[in-house]
Order: C-alpha cells, then sequence, then structure tokens
C-alpha cells in the first residue's frame, strides 16, 4: 500500500495501558460475584440447581464459541499470509491463552457432574437406557451406545479441550516469542501448521458440539450441527475482538488500530451473519420440508407455545435486523455504531445459545411450551463474559500488544481498505 | 510507458514467500504497454494457429454429437435415455450438476475473491469466468432437453395463461429455474462488464473498420475518463457483492432436489454446504485442467504464473477436503442417526453394486487432492494436471452416486434395479464438451483472455527503482524446522 501513511509505534501503544491492567482484576472478580450470585439464587429456588446446570451450559458454550473463533481465526489469518490483521492479531492471541487453565476450569461445572454420571443435563448417560432389563430400556440409545458412553464421552472431551490448549499454546508462543527474536522462521512455522490445523480444529469443533450440544437430545441428529457452531464461533468471536480493542483504546492503548481494521472486522462480522442465516435456513428448511418425524422434533419444540415467539426473537435479531443495520461502510467505520452491532451480536448469540438448551430444561421441568427464563441464565451468561475479558486483559499486560517484529506488521500498520 | 524495456527476469520462482515482502503476481518486469501487447495479441493475430483449428474442429464434431443427439431425443421421445424406474433420474440430472459445479469457480474468483482482495485473481479471473458461463450453458441444456414436450419449455416459467396453470411453486425443480438463471443472467452481466475497457483497447488497437466496428459496438462508448473508470469500479463492487450470495444461492438450491426429499441418502441437512464446497472444487479444478495448456500455448506463463497454479491448488485441496469433511458426517450421522433405511443407503453406496463408483468418487475427490499438502506436487505442471482431471472425474461420480444409487435401491427391495447408461447418454456427455470447448476456444481466439486492466493494477511500477523480483528473491529464506 504505498500511498499509505506510515505510522511509527511508540513503546506506550506497545502495552497495555496501566488502568486497564489494574481494572482486569477488578472485572475478573465481578463475574465471579455475579455467578456466586447466580449460584445462590439457584439454592432459593425450586428446581434452581437444575435450572443452574442447564444455564451454566449455555453460558458456558456461548464463551466457549467465542475462544474457538478467536483460535480458528489465528489458523486463518495465518494460512492467508494476512497483512491487516497483524496489528491486532494479540487481542485473540490473548483470548486463547485463556484455555490453559482458565476455560478448562470454567469447564469443570459441567465436566465433574459428567465425571459423575449425573443425568440432569445428559440424560444418556443413565446406563439404565441401555440395559435392556430396565424399564427406561431405550432401543435407539442401545444402537448408539458404541459412542454415547461415559468413558468414550469424556475421552473425547479430554481431547478435544487438549487440543485447543495446544493449539493456542503453539500459536501464543510462537508469536510471542517472535517479539524478542524476530524469527522470520517463525511466522513460517505458523503459516505451515495451521492448514493442517484447520482440520483437526473443524473435526474437534464438529464432534464437541454434537456431545455436549446435540445430544442433549440424544434421539435428534443434523449433519450440518458442526456448520451452524463454526458461524456462531465466528460472529461471536470477532465481536468480542471488536470490543476487547475498542475497550483498550478507550484507555489509550493499541492507538494505531483505526477504521481501516475496524472496517475489516465489521466486514467479517457481516460476512458470517450472512453465514449463519444461511446455515440456519439450510437446516431448518430441509428438516420442515422433508417433515420426517425423528427430526422435526428439534424444531417443533421451538415453534410451539412461547418458544415460537423465542425463536422469531432469534430470527430477528441474529439475522434480519444485523444484516441491514451492517451494510453500510460508515457503520462499519463508525466506532460507536460498530460497537453497537458487536454487543448486540454477542446478545443474540447467547439467545442462540438459549434457543439450543434451554428448551430441554422446559421439557425436563415439565413447564410445556413455557420459556423457562430466570434472571439467573443471564447473571451467569454475564459472569462467565466479564470472566473472559478481565483474564484476557490481565494476560494482555505480560507482553506487547503488538506482535512487534512480525515481518508483516508494516504492512498491517500502513494498512488502507480501499472498499 | 510502453516504448522503454526494461531486462526480463526469466524462470523467477515467485511460489516461495518470505515473511514480510510480497512476492510479484507478473513476472519478467514488463510494462504496461508490454503487457497489452501480449493479451491482445492472441486476438489480434491474423494467423490462425493449427492446434487452435484442429482443437475447434474437434470440438465442433462433438458440438455436432450432441446437436443431432438432441434432434434424435425430441423426435424419438427421452425413452432413448437409460432413465427407467426405479432409477428415473439417469444421467442428464448428473450432467447439470456436474455442470453446474463446474460453473462455480468463475464467480467465485471475480466476486468472493475480489471482497477478500485475493490480488492473484485477476490472472484467472477472465477466462474462470467465461468458463462458467459457457459451463452454465452445457448445465441449463440437460433439463432444458428432459421437460419431454420440448417446445412447451417455457412453461418452466410462471407466465400468466389463460388456462391458469402455473408451475409448481414447491417444487425445488423450479426453483433451479430461478437459481440458475439469476446465477447466469449475474455472471453474464458481470463478465461482460469487467471486459469493457478491455474491449475498448482492442478496439483503439484495430486496424480494420470492421474489426472497429464489431468491438466498438461491444465497448459501449468506453473513453477511459476517470468518471467512467469510477463509476466502472463503483458497479464492478456493487455487482461483486450481489454476486456472492449467488454463487452459495445456485448450488444450494441444486442440492435441495435432493435433499428436500425423503429419500435416504439424499435427505441430509449439511447438502447445501456441501454441494457448494464440492462446486468450488470441481470449478477450480476445471479452470487449472483449462489454464495449463492455455498459458503455455499463448505464452501468457509470466501473467498466470506458477503462484497462480499453486494458489488454485490450495483451494482445490481446502474444498477437497471439505467435501471429504460432509462425507464423513453423512456416514457418521447415518450411523449415529439410527435409521436403518439411512444405514442400509450408506453401506450400499460403499459395499453395493456400485461400490466401484463410490470408492472412485473417493479416491478422486478426497485422496487425490491431498498431494497439495506437499509443495512439491502443488507447483509439478504434469502432477496437477492429472489431479485437477482426476477430480473432474471424481467429481461427476459425486453426482452419479448420489443420484443413481439412492434411487436404485430404495425401501422396497422387490423394486431394486442397476442403472445402465445407452450409448446416447454417453455421447450426450461427451457432446457437451464439445460444447464447452467450441465456446471456450472461440472466446481465447476473439476476447481478451486476461483482464488487461486488472492485472495492471496488481503490476509492480515498473520503475528502476523498484525493487527487482530477483532482489526480493535473492532475500534471506528463513529455514523452517
Amino acid at each position: 500500500m504505498a500511498h499509505a501513511h506510515t505510522q511509527t509505534l511508540t513503546e506506550e501503544q506497545t502495552r497495555l495501558p496501566a488502568r486497564v491492567a489494574s481494572l482486569a482484576p477488578g472485572i475478573i472478580f465481578g463475574g465471579l460475584v455475579l455467578i456466586l450470585a447466580a449460584l445462590g439464587w439457584a439454592f432459593a429456588t425450586e428446581d434452581g440447581l437444575v435450572h443452574f446446570q442447564y444455564a451454566y451450559l449455555t453460558g458456558f458454550m456461548a464463551w466457549l464459541m467465542v475462544a474457538l473463533g478467536s483460535l480458528i481465526f489465528l489458523c486463518l489469518q495465518h494460512v492467508f499470509r494476512a497483512g491487516w490483521s497483524v496489528g491486532m492479531r494479540r487481542i485473540p492471541e490473548m483470548i486463547v491463552s485463556n484455555f490453559w487453565p482458565w476455560i478448562i476450569v470454567a469447564f469443570m461445572p459441567i465436566f465433574i457432574p459428567i465425571c459423575m454420571g449425573d443425568t440432569t443435563v445428559y440424560k444418556w448417560l443413565d446406563p439404565a437406557m441401555v440395559n435392556p432389563t430396565s424399564p427406561l430400556f431405550d432401543q435407539i440409545l442401545a444402537n448408539k451406545s458404541g459412542y454415547l458412553n461415559k468413558g468414550f464421552f469424556i475421552g473425547r472431551l479430554v481431547a478435544y479441550f487438549g487440543i485447543w490448549t495446544l493449539m493456542a499454546r503453539f500459536f501464543v508462543k510462537n508469536s510471542v516469542a517472535q517479539d524478542a527474536d524476530g524469527d522470520p522462521a517463525r511466522t513460517r512455522r505458523m503459516e505451515m501448521r495451521a492448514a493442517p490445523l484447520i482440520m483437526v480444529f473443524a473435526l474437534s469443533l464438529t464432534f464437541a458440539g454434537f456431545d455436549l450440544l446435540m445430544s442433549l437430545d440424544p434421539h435428534w441428529f443434523s449433519t450440518i450441527w458442526g456448520v451452524y457452531l463454526f458461524a456462531g464461533c465466528m460472529i461471536s468471536s470477532v465481536s468480542s475482538m471488536i470490543l476487547l480493542l475498542m475497550f483498550i483504546q478507550n484507555f489509550g492503548g493499541m492507538k494505531h488500530i483505526g477504521p481501516e481494521q475496524y472496517s475489516d472486522l465489521g466486514k467479517l462480522l457481516f460476512a458470517f451473519v450472512f453465514f449463519w442465516g444461511y446455515i440456519a435456513f439450510s437446516q431448518y428448511m430441509l428438516i420442515w420440508y422433508a417433515n420426517i418425524p425423528e427430526e422435526t422434533t428439534f424444531f417443533h419444540f421451538r415453534q410451539a407455545g412461547e418458544w415460537a415467539n423465542f425463536s422469531l426473537l432469534l430470527l430477528f435479531g441474529h439475522l434480519l435486523l444485523p444484516f441491514p443495520g451492517l451494510l453500510s461502510r460508515h457503520i462499519k467505520r463508525g466506532r460507536k455504531t460498530l460497537a453497537f452491532w458487536a454487543i448486540w451480536m454477542l446478545v443474540f448469540h447467547f439467545v442462540d445459545f438459549y434457543w439450543m438448551v434451554m428448551p430441554y430444561l422446559a421439557k425436563k421441568l415439565g413447564h410445556g411450551m413455557e420459556v423457562v427464563f430466570h434472571p439467573m441464565d443471564v447473571l451467569i451468561w454475564l459472569g462467565l463474559g466479564l470472566g473472559l475479558f478481565g483474564l484476557t486483559l490481565s494476560r494482555a499486560k505480560r507482553q506487547s500488544m503488538v506482535p512487534l517484529r512480525d515481518p508483516r506488521l508494516p504492512e498491517s500498520l500502513a494498512f488502507e481498505n480501499y472498499y | 510507458m510502453a516504448g522503454k524495456t526494461y531486462a526480463p527476469l526469466k524462470g523467477i520462482d515467485n511460489t516461495g514467500d518470505v515473511p514480510g515482502p510480497r512476492t510479484p503476481l507478473i513476472l519478467e518486469n514488463k510494462t504496461y504497454g508490454q503487457i497489452t501487447e501480449q493479451v491482445c495479441s492472441v486476438v489480434e493475430d491474423p494467423k490462425v494457429h493449427r492446434t487452435w483449428l484442429l482443437s475447434f474442429m474437434a470440438a465442433v464434431t462433438f458440438l455436432g454429437v450432441l446437436f443431432s443427439l438432441i434432434v434424435y431425443l425430441i423426435v424419438t421421445g427421452v425413452g432413448v435415455w437409460g432413465n427407467q424406474i426405479p432409477v428415473a433420474w439417469g444421467w442428464p440430472i448428473v450432467n447439470f450438476v456436474f455442470w453446474v459445479g463446474i460453473g462455480h469457480a468463475g464467480t467465485l474468483i471475480s466476486a468472493i475473491l475480489f471482497l477478500l482482495r485475493q490480488d492473484w485473481r485477476t490472472s484467472i479471473n477472465r477466462f474462470a469466468e467465461a468458463m462458467t458461463i459457457f459451463a452454465v450453458v452445457c448445465a441449463g441444456t440437460f433439463p432444458g432437453i428432459h421437460v419431454g414436450r420440448i417446445w412447451l419449455a417455457y412453461w418452466l416459467f410462471p407466465l400468466p395463461n389463460q388456462m391458469l396453470m402455473w408451475p409448481n411453486f414447491r417444487s425445488p425443480l423450479l426453483w433451479d429455474v430461478f437459481a440458475v438463471g439469476t446465477y447466469a443472467s449475474v455472471s453474464l452481466v458481470f463478465w461482460y462488464m469487467g471486459m469493457i475497457p478491455d474491449l475498448a483497447t482492442i478496439r483503439d488497437r484495430a486496424r480494420h473498420p470492421l474489426r472497429r466496428l464489431g468491438y466498438g459496438i461491444l465497448s459501449l462508448g468506453w473513453r477511459g475518463s476517470a468518471r467512467a473508470w469510477h463509476r466502472y469500479e463503483r458497479a464492478y463492487l456493487l455487482l461483486a457483492a450481489l454476486a456472492t450470495p449467488l454463487v452459495l444461492s445456485v448450488h444450494t438450491v441444486v442440492s435441495f432436489d435432493f435433499a428436500v426429499s425423503q429419500l435416504p441418502g439424499w435427505h441430509t441437512t449439511i447438502f447445501p454446504p456441501y454441494f457448494v464446497a464440492g462446486a468450488i472444487f470441481s470449478g477450480f479444478a476445471m479452470v487449472v485442467t483449462l489454464a495449463v495448456p492455455a498459458r503455455a500455448f499463448y505464452g501468457m506463463r509470466n501473467i498466470i504464473t506458477m503462484r497462480h497454479l499453486e494458489n488454485m491448488n490450495k483451494v482445490i485441496l481446502a474444498t477437497g477436503s471439505m467435501v471429504g469433511y460432509a462425507y464423513s458426517m453423512e456416514f457418521f450421522i447415518a450411523w449415529y442417526g439410527g435409521n436403518k433405511y439411512e444405514q442400509f443407503a450408506f453401506m450400499n453406496r460403499a459395499f453395493g453394486p456400485y461400490a466401484w463408483a463410490y470408492w472412485t468418487m473417493v479416491s478422486c475427490n478426497v485422496i487425490t487432492p491431498q498431494i497439495f499438502w506437499f509443495k512439491k506436487c502443488r507447483t509439478s505442471i504434469p502432477i496437477m494436471m492429472v489431479a485437477a482431471i482426476l477430480v473432474n472425474v471424481g467429481m461427476w461420480f459425486e453426482r452419479f452416486v448420489i443420484t443413481v444409487t439412492s434411487l436404485a435401491r430404495d425401501f422396497l427391495p422387490s423394486s431394486w434395479g442397476y442403472f445402465h447408461p445407452t450409448i446416447v447418454d454417453i455421447l450426450m456427455l461427451i457432446g457437451s464438451f464439445g460444447l464447452f470447448f467450441t465456446l471456450f476456444l472461440l472466446f481465447l481466439r476473439f476476447l481478451p483472455m486476461i483482464a488487461i486492466s486488472e492485472v495492471k493494477s496488481v503490476m509492480p511500477f515498473p520503475k528502476p527503482t523498484q525493487k527487482q523480483p530477483s532482489e526480493v528473491e535473492s532475500a534471506p529464506v528463513p529455514s523452517v524446522n
């Protein structure tokens, strides 16, 4: 980009502003308080602990997608040898560096009950369901017990989180080490490994989606499920990156990121809003049209009673409103407008996961067609989100906020977005 | 700039990438004028090359075969095909889906890669788009002649009539008419609009008044003013944005032809993105198949460089792996879903009477592109030609497997059958290649095969002070351990 201005970075710009670093523990603490408040509320409510488990799964999965989206974002930037994003690449790197240990720690309230064979959320963990002599016996589950059984399930979950942790470690370690040694071979190594890692990621995301979300109704199945989750994880991670960037900038950091990069992030957000709509439509359309009972159960329940309105909320909030909302170039380049849509999409990303998980709770509690909303659902989601953002920021003070010696940093600083 | 020459740099390997400086896309350090000369001379050459003529005659011969068979079909009836209960959808729909798929690369390259700022697209977009349009022509032929009473083919369109008869709006086959029709028209407009500045260049260089008139009409009075360029760029961006969802929608609707049904092996939710990935996969394979001989024959190696071919091979690897992902999801969910008809459909594909077709498909589509993990294979002309042709074969077989295996053995064993194509089926498929190549060869001869103005936009400005590709090359290449 020959005619763009070349910027020089000051020492101050490359570091996390001291105010942000001092705020981070408070944010984490705030998140923790919200989760504890939700837990307290759960104890005081009838069926509260059951509700808590479902709400925790919803909130955790919604934010896990942010971390996974950041991971695939890093892979994609490396595999495409992208220049524009180098200046902001530390943001996704800091998000994924939370896999070890904090995302895994946050997963424990889901993982430990699974290990203990708790059947509140995953009813198929009940061995009686595959025991032919039991009154609960389910032939369909018995047929797939080779896959859906406790031991294999735990093994797979360990494998997914292990894979993601190692992937995150690889990218963060090399990128940070490059700040010190400036070795361009690190860039090459990340580019080369990113391609096969995308395949590993695709399979791990898909099967984790089958395991943690699709198996909530162990009879139901959809081959597009993994792609649907992928669309959601791109939307939520790009939104989170936008908000974290703006937050740091509000305290005077990372001033080298301007409308040029925001414009591209906005375009990605727009593209994946559209892509999500495409995938969600494909899944709905094909199941609705063929009208096969074992498939329609998923939508049938979400299309009746109060859930029908909730589904419409998802349709409008996740697709029909943000699509025209993000069309304009001015909106994507304006800080306030882009921040608005980033927050909006994070909220509706949560609504999406609520829509996937919570109807099963309504069914379980025998509430029929009611949306079983409880304020603790939002408290948990907010608490986990604050935790993730706070931990990301507190990680960020350990090193430069810019990949200082990335060979493509000059290109990124001089980057200009023509259209 | 024209007139001043610099020493050409031959044999530069621009496939390597030192992180940091961007490797040049156009080689041999030519001036703008030389690039214009290089591309236009193909169209302006008064001599007809023998190789071109022989290929053209061969293509026209096969086109003649196709036309005669279409006449035979119309006179006799669709019974001349192998379509027979239980497989009432045979090769015609297989060929239709195959050709629509081929027609996906062009618009992806010109629209989506444009929005993604992939500058390397400029060298290949023009003839990839041309190829798209010709492939859609081939695709449209098959359902067009499959309607039975071809003189009533216009009933495909919802035309008001005194009988108050309308097409069935609930049928995905009707959606196909709209999807493919929209795609064809937008692709055509995009292709033509992008060509206007280049057509004007040919017009301005034309010596014969008839040529000047012909290209003059085609170039719509293009003067190259700043205002014209401004509007051109705006229109190009808008068309790219409009064409992007179309790249997805066409094959999505084609996949609906199968997936909205309740037939095991056809009805699965991943079909739409899976078909789109497969279409891009086969489209890029066809671009490689055509680009390699064309660049050699017309001496375009400096414009369509090894880097361009390597990038296309990477796209083939990526989309081929997506197709492989879809195959495995289908297989896994067929088992996981627990529906025994679905399970049977997949076991039947892999181990039933059509196992030969299934394994041809898997080895061509999933295993073959994996060789592109290795740079040696991505940058070897013979290997990529073989792989690209195998991918084309595999993608034809994919549609054959999907269409025929599910129909041949459905729920009721007493109505099972085995599909046999007739000689008409086989010759029509070959004939459709004749149609495709006839159009493509005419395009190469009469229209600029490279987007001249777009290529110039990604050239390093040929100043002596500019860093030469040779200097970039000699920069230390980091070792990777």
